[in-house]
Order: structure tokens, then C-alpha cells, then sequence
């Protein structure tokens, strides 16, 4: 599969998300935010909350679930983009969370899961040799 | 909203007011610990977290800071957790109520119960010197903690209960134990002097050693009966007082000795520790130095089984807390004092094989090797000893002898009376001894008659006693004395001290 069709399959699980995540009136504030730390897929508004959400889309089960790819590599690369975001951006003053929505494509039907509140510290080197 | 939570930490044998400072605020979701923490209180953040979230609250991401005030003083231990959740859970709102009257001490584990620590009574003590009412412990603490009477003591098993107590849902009891019923059965102890046939002698002086708290070395053949009688000291020594009892528990509840069903240690403690012993064992020591054994001995025995056996450094470690009752330990991270008011019981072979001296058996060793082995013992500390006492081996007629001895119950009378006097005439010092005497005091309370006088000054002479010697002297004739009820020192209460001195110039030339 080349990149083109990785980033039209990325684009279609996100669009997915957006959707999902509008009918539980949150505010999409910035897609696909790029910066030298990595790139955050979606940035929303949750009633006074700011979440950074992470989108995985799988078309197959072969590599495990969609949830189980984001590793402590990747929470790293979302704290810190999200650290750039908000220092760009000026925002403070906010409770701040971050979320995986994992899609399942099968077929013509696909499944969205939410998992809330993935990081809840700084994810360090320490918590690596731990796990 | 920011709020600050009492709870104590523990620095040498007292504990100090921690003020664990919470903020929980907005921003990206992190989890901070400041005030010089060391690893255990740095991984509270992972009990403290799984119990909030096993005890059905919601922990939310935010940013945690949380600060243990006085900052500049290394914590460590782990009775911080439940501190920290509080002080989480009152900023989360879901603790309604403030509690500035209250102190809160106690380990998470991870399903929200609360964990049995170290050192909750001088942390209660403390608390009671700070003026603070209230202290929530955990409930396998409650025996230990019950004893300051005049706290509220609050026992709870989980950190729900603790939240259910302070927002009114569900009150926790206070419990206190009765301290006059932890004294009725004080004296419990199952080995007896009348146990020990013949060897009257030797029964004498720890009589007098336990009058006085005299410090005690016991020479002797093998099977002998050292061991046997100086395992039975314990049971003629006098009762604790309460005073004393608090400052026992103290060091056990830090060193983590103290028996789980017991409130308060009410015997007298008798360490005998293994002659394979370290030094840092013996007077404590490690990096935050714990208390050793002399400091677990604290008002009670210390039994060093074959002496010589001993670490030559550990045994010399011994020379000042002999002399000072207390000990200062010193390392990078800092200096603690532990008091160490021991009473010293040591018993030795006189030789290798071990019948040098014996009227029984001849000595197999060369007189090299005898030299060698006595020499073990430094001559400063066979001069803290104050009473040298020979065992020797028990005649047939003696161990045939079916008419019962004299038991412990009938000496210990004696004894208190002795320490009864003692007690009154030095109520005005702050010790509880005649062993304990200062030069001055000697001077005041151990003056001599002229006979008497004229016994020291040959005795001085002719063993070459050192000044301490003689002061040593003087205060067991004064133990002596005290036995027999009297005023003043006699001559022959003299004669019987310096007797008790006489033995090293026999081994030790």
C-alpha cells in the first residue's frame, strides 16, 4: 500500500471521528496540526476542556487493534506537540486530556471506540524502564 | 482550590508536623511531588491514584502539584499517601468539609485500604504537643495509638471510610486503650531463679546489679550456668513505669518491632543478640540510621553471650553510650540520637578451652593463648563493667538438693524497695539509678565513714583501680546499701563492692 493511500485512509477514519465526535457537541478547534514534535490528528473542545485526540483507523485485525498502536514513543510525540500547540496558540487556563478514537473498518461497516484521558502524567523515560 | 493537609514524619525518635500542600489546577495533565522526597513518596502517585479510582471517584486529568512542607528536610516513608488523597479529593470537591483540626497518617494500597506502618506513636505524641485533636490512622495501628489517651483517635480501614467520616455520611469511633490494664499483667515472665540450684553467690550480685542497674560480666567453665542466670534477670528487674514504657514503645514503633496485638511494651526489653553481630547492628546505623540493638535494650537488658566471641569494633563501640546513656549516630543525610539506657549483661569463658580457674578441671590452654583470648576485652570497657562476678560449677550436692531456692518473685522484692529509695532520693535529677550517679551527686549521696575510707584507699593501691573504678565502687556499695535499707555506707558494703571488682586482676594482668 503506498503513502498516498495511507493518508486517504488516514483522512477517512478522521473524518469519521469529527463527525462522531460533533454529535457529542464538542468544538473542533485544528485538524491534522503539524509541528517538529509530531502531528495531533484532531483538536477539540469538550464543554470546558481541551482534548487532543489521537485517530487510528484499521481496516484489518492482523496487527492487533487500533488502540494497542499507540505506544509511550507516541504519548510523548502528542504531549509535547500538544505543549506546542497550546504555547503557539496562547491558551492557558485549561484542564487539558487526551483520547484515542480507535476505528474498526469491516466491510461497509466500521465501529468507533473513545478511550478518555490516556495521559495522565508526563510520559517519560522512567515510565519506559518500568514497563 | 489549594489546601494544606497535617500529617507527621519521623526524625530520630520524635515525629514533625508535614504540611502536604495539594493544588490541583488546570493544565497538561502531570503529577508532581516537591519537598525532597525520596522514591517511596515519589511512587505514592501511583497507590494514591489506584485507590482513588478503586474507591469509585472519578480522578480527572489535571495538573497535580503537591509540596511537603518544611521543604528542605528529606522525606521518606510511605505514610504520606493518604495525606495526598485527601488533599486531592477536598480540591476535587469531593471532600465537603475542611478538617483544620485534623492529622492524617497512613499507606494506600492500591484497592483504597489502609496499610499497617511504622512509627505511629511518636507521630501520636507529637501531634498531642502540637495541640492537634484529631488523628486519623489506620486500623491495624489503633493498639499503638490508642495509648495517647487524650487524642481522638480515629481507626479506618479504607480511604472511603476516612471520606465518609469527614463529610459527615458516616462517623468513624474513636478508640483509646486503657493504660492502667496494660500494666496488671505486666510482670508475665516465665523463667524463675528458683530454677537455678546452688550458685548463691552469683545470684547476690544480680540482685545488686538489678538494685542498681549495674552493668554485669559473668566468668565462668562451660555449663556453668552463666546463660541460665542471666537469662533469669529479667524476671527480678522492676516494672516499668508508664514514662518509661512510652519511651521503650517509641524506639520498637520506629525500628518496626513492636508486637501488632500490643499497645505498649510493659516488660522490660532483653536483647541478646548473636555474637556475629556488625557494629551498625549493635548501635544502629544505614544510611537514615535506624536504632540498634542497645537502643532496643532502652531501659531494659542488653545479654552479650560469650564476649569475646564478639566483633572487636562492635564491642568497642560500646565505650561511650556505656558512659553517655545515649547515641549519636552520624551519616551524610544526617545525625540522629537514640538514648540507649542499658544495662549491660556479659558472660564469658576465662579461656579457650575454658576451665582456667576451674576447681574441677584443668586448663588444657597455654598461658599465650589465655592472654590472647582475655585481651579481646579492652581494658576501658571491662572498667565500665561495675560488677565482675566468678560461676563456678555447681557441686552434686547442690544439683541433688530438692529443697526449691529462693524465687524470683521474693527477690524482686528487695529489689524494688532499692529502686524505690533510689527513685525518691533522685526525684529532683531526672534519673532512676544509683548506676546512673554523676561525680557531684557521688559526692552528696555516697560519702564514707572512716573505716570504710581506709578499706578504699588499700583497695585503690593495691589493684591499681582507675578513677572511674572507684566511682564504680562507690555506687554499688550505695546499691548495697540501698538493699539493705540503709542510710549510709558501711564498711562492710564497701568491702562487698571492691570484692565485685577484684576478678580482673585474676585474669587481666
Amino acid at each position: 500500500m503506498s503513502k498516498e493511500q495511507n493518508k486517504l485512509k488516514g483522512n477517512f477514519g478522521e473524518d469519521l471521528a469529527c463527525m462522531y465526535l460533533k454529535n457529542f457537541n464538542y468544538k473542533i478547534l485544528d485538524r491534522n496540526f503539524n509541528s517538529s514534535f509530531g502531528e495531533i490528528d484532531i483538536i477539540a473542545i469538550d464543554k470546558d476542556e481541551i482534548v487532543f485526540i489521537e485517530v487510528k483507523t484499521r481496516f484489518q485485525n492482523a496487527f492487533g487493534s487500533p488502540d494497542e498502536a499507540i505506544d509511550l514513543n507516541k504519548k510523548v510525540h502528542l504531549y509535547n506537540s500538544a505543549l506546542y500547540y497550546l504555547y503557539s496558540h496562547n491558551i492557558s487556563n485549561y484542564s487539558i486530556r487526551f483520547d484515542i478514537i480507535a476505528i474498526q473498518v469491516q466491510n461497509d461497516s466500521h465501529s468507533i471506540s473513545h478511550i478518555k484521558n490516556i495521559i495522565t502524567d508526563y510520559p517519560n523515560s522512567s515510565l519506559k524502564r518500568r514497563f | 482550590m489549594l489546601i494544606g493537609v497535617k500529617s507527621m514524619s519521623l526524625l530520630g525518635i520524635n515525629g514533625y508536623l508535614v504540611d502536604v500542600q495539594v493544588d490541583v489546577g488546570n493544565g497538561l495533565p502531570s503529577w508532581d511531588v516537591v519537598g525532597l522526597p525520596d522514591t517511596s513518596v515519589k511512587e505514592s502517585k501511583e497507590r494514591v491514584r489506584a485507590a482513588i479510582k478503586n474507591s469509585n471517584f472519578n480522578l480527572p486529568s489535571k495538573k497535580i502539584v503537591i509540596n511537603l512542607a518544611p521543604a528542605y528536610t528529606k522525606k521518606e516513608g510511605s505514610f504520606f499517601d493518604l495525606p495526598i488523597a485527601v488533599g486531592i479529593l477536598f480540591d476535587l470537591g469531593i471532600i465537603k468539609n475542611t478538617f483544620d483540626n485534623y492529622l492524617f497518617i497512613g499507606e494506600l494500597s492500591l484497592d483504597g485500604t489502609l496499610n499497617r506502618i511504622n512509627g505511629i506513636l511518636p507521630m501520636c505524641i507529637e501531634a498531642l504537643n502540637l495541640g492537634i485533636e484529631n488523628v486519623i490512622i489506620p486500623y491495624e495501628n489503633r493498639l499503638e495509638a490508642g495509648v495517647v489517651n487524650s487524642l481522638n483517635i480515629y481507626p479506618a480501614k479504607t480511604l472511603l471510610d476516612v471520606v465518609n467520616h469527614l463529610n459527615n455520611v458516616e462517623q468513624l469511633s474513636s478508640f483509646a486503650t486503657d493504660n492502667a490494664s496494660l500494666f496488671s499483667n505486666a510482670n508475665s515472665y516465665n523463667l524463675d531463679f528458683s530454677e537455678v540450684k546452688g550458685q548463691e553467690n552469683v545470684k547476690r550480685a544480680l540482685e545488686i546489679a538489678a538494685a542498681g542497674a549495674h552493668n554485669c560480666l559473668l566468668i565462668g567453665s562451660p555449663g556453668s550456668g552463666k546463660t541460665m542466670l542471666s537469662r533469669r534477670l529479667p524476671s527480678i528487674l522492676p516494672d516499668l513505669s508508664f514514662d518509661e514504657a512510652l519511651e521503650v514503645s517509641k524506639i520498637h514503633s520506629i525500628a518496626g518491632v513492636l508486637p501488632s496485638d500490643k499497645s505498649l511494651i510493659t516488660t522490660r526489653p532483653f536483647r541478646s543478640p548473636h555474637h556475629t553481630m556488625s557494629t551498625s547492628a549493635l548501635i544502629g546505623g544505614g544510611k537514615v540510621p535506624k536504632p540498634g540493638e542497645i537502643s532496643l535494650a532502652h531501659h531494659g537488658l542488653l545479654f552479650l553471650d560469650e564476649l569475646p566471641e564478639f566483633n572487636k569494633s562492635a564491642l568497642e563501640s560500646l565505650r561511650i553510650p556505656l558512659e553517655d546513656r545515649i547515641i549519636t549516630i552520624s551519616r551524610t543525610s544526617c545525625t540522629l540520637t537514640y538514648p540507649c539506657n542499658f544495662m549491660l549483661i556479659a558472660s564469658m569463658n576465662p579461656c579457650p578451652c575454658g576451665y582456667y580457674g576451674s576447681k574441677e578441671k584443668s586448663c588444657s590452654c597455654s598461658q599465650d593463648m589465655i592472654e590472647k583470648y582475655i585481651n579481646k576485652i579492652s581494658g576501658p570497657l571491662l572498667d565500665r563493667i561495675d560488677i565482675h562476678i566468678e560461676v563456678q560449677q555447681v557441686k552434686y550436692e547442690n544439683l541433688n538438693n530438692l529443697s526449691p531456692s529462693e524465687s524470683s518473685k521474693d527477690i524482686k522484692k528487695r529489689v524494688d524497695l532499692a529502686r524505690e529509695i533510689q527513685r525518691e532520693r533522685y526525684k529532683d535529677y531526672n534519673i532512676y539509678s544509683n548506676s546512673e550517679l554523676t561525680s557531684n551527686m557521688m559526692d552528696k549521696y555516697c560519702k564514707l565513714d572512716k573505716d570504710s575510707q581506709n578499706i578504699m584507699k588499700s583497695a585503690f593501691e593495691k589493684l591499681g583501680l582507675s578513677a572511674r573504678a572507684y566511682g564504680k565502687i562507690l555506687k554499688v556499695a550505695r546499691t548495697i546499701a540501698d538493699l539493705e535499707q540503709c542510710e549510709n555506707i558501711s564498711s562492710n558494703h564497701i568491702a562487698e563492692a571492691i570484692q565485685y571488682r577484684s576478678l580482673d586482676r585474676k585474669y587481666w594482668r
